[in-house]
């Protein structure tokens, strides 16, 4: 089977998650992505890439308690898989192997 | 904007079937957040996100629904609007004689109500019809088949406003009749439609109950 690499929008989603920790769920990931990745996002976005993420069995979900700041609903945390990581990390790979040996690119930011 | 309208919109997106947690952190998000444009985005984003998803699920249900819907709206409903206009047409013809040979007072207006009575009739119940065969998310295939409405009309509309002048411009519109009246159009046959799709996903109660 062919190896799959994750789009950017996934890869941020992913990295987004690894860096919260435990209390990953929609409103720190998209706060994480907006302020880190400097890009407004869309929580319907998100919520589309997450569940595509659960499908291929690169993160798991549970449901937590409901809280009463969010009008008594309950908050859904993500975790990242361990082919959720593997993932990640063929990613940074390609990422980094398609990065090198472009001149353009040395010396600091264009 | 009030805190009314986003409670109410929360309600809405709840009605949908919209996953409860989605709906949790756009409230958590817009208490800090009071940008009307950013609220409304993230709305729409939320609904588009759940409309992707039931079509990606229950694809073949939605296409055989929203085609069930569509046949009634260009077959089954104008069959019965033919029988009403029949008997609508043959009592203004009495009221013509009657009238001494005359049109009868308001029959300009009578032409128009005719016709906005029966586009509004069609889509409410093709509408009630597609949602009726639908086993998913009901009363997100009621919006969806609401935007085909609007879609299809501002094409129908598009496609027969298109002129050919070599002399001037290879192809141009002319829009008639004016912009109001088919915005009034579209917007009724969709909320008709809407109305028909959100009637559907009632319960029936069973008798005796």
């Amino acid at each position: 089977m062919a190896r799959q690499y994750l789009t950017d929008f996934e890869l941020m989603i992913l990295l987004a998650i690894l860096r919260i920790g435990e209390d990953a769920y929609g409103v720190p990931i998209a706060r994480e992505i907006e302020q880190t990745g400097k890009r407004s996002v869309l929580l319907g976005a998100i919520y589309t890439a997450l569940d595509r993420l659960e499908e291929n069995g690169l993160v798991t979900s549970t449901y937590g308690d409901p809280t009463p700041e969010r009008g008594g609903r309950a908050k859904r945390f993500f975790k990242v898989t361990g082919k959720g990581l593997k993932a990640v990390k063929e990613t940074q790979r390609a990422f980094t192997a398609l990065w090198s040996g472009i001149p353009q690119l040395k010396g600091g930011a264009a | 904007m009030t805190r009314q309208p986003r409670h109410v919109t929360f309600n809405v997106l709840r009605g949908l079937g919209i996953d409860e947690a989605v709906i949790g952190d756009l409230e958590e998000t817009s208490r800090t957040r009071l940008s009307t444009y950013w609220f409304w985005r993230q709305v729409v984003s939320v609904v588009n996100k759940s409309i992707v998803g039931e079509l990606r699920v229950h694809a073949l249900s939605v296409i055989a629904s929203l085609a069930a819907g569509w046949f009634v709206v260009w077959e089954v409903a104008p069959a019965i609007v033919r029988v009403t206009i029949v008997a609508v047409v043959r009592s203004y013809d009495r009221a013509y004689f009657q009238n001494g040979g005359l049109p009868p007072l308001h029959s300009g207006d009578f032409i128009w109500i005719l016709n906005f009575s029966i586009l509004f009739f069609t889509n409410m119940v093709g509408g009630f019809a597609a949602v009726r065969l639908y086993n998913g998310q009901r009363r997100l295939l009621a919006i969806m088949f609401a935007l085909m409405v609007v879609c299809q009309r501002l094409l129908f509309f598009v496609w027969h406003s298109r002129a050919y002048d070599p002399s001037t411009a290879p192809l141009y519109f002319v829009f008639r009749p004016s912009g109001q009246t088919v915005i009034t159009l579209i917007a009724l046959e969709s909320m008709a439609a809407l109305a028909g799709g959100l009637a559907a996903t009632q319960r029936r109660q069973p008798f005796g109950q």
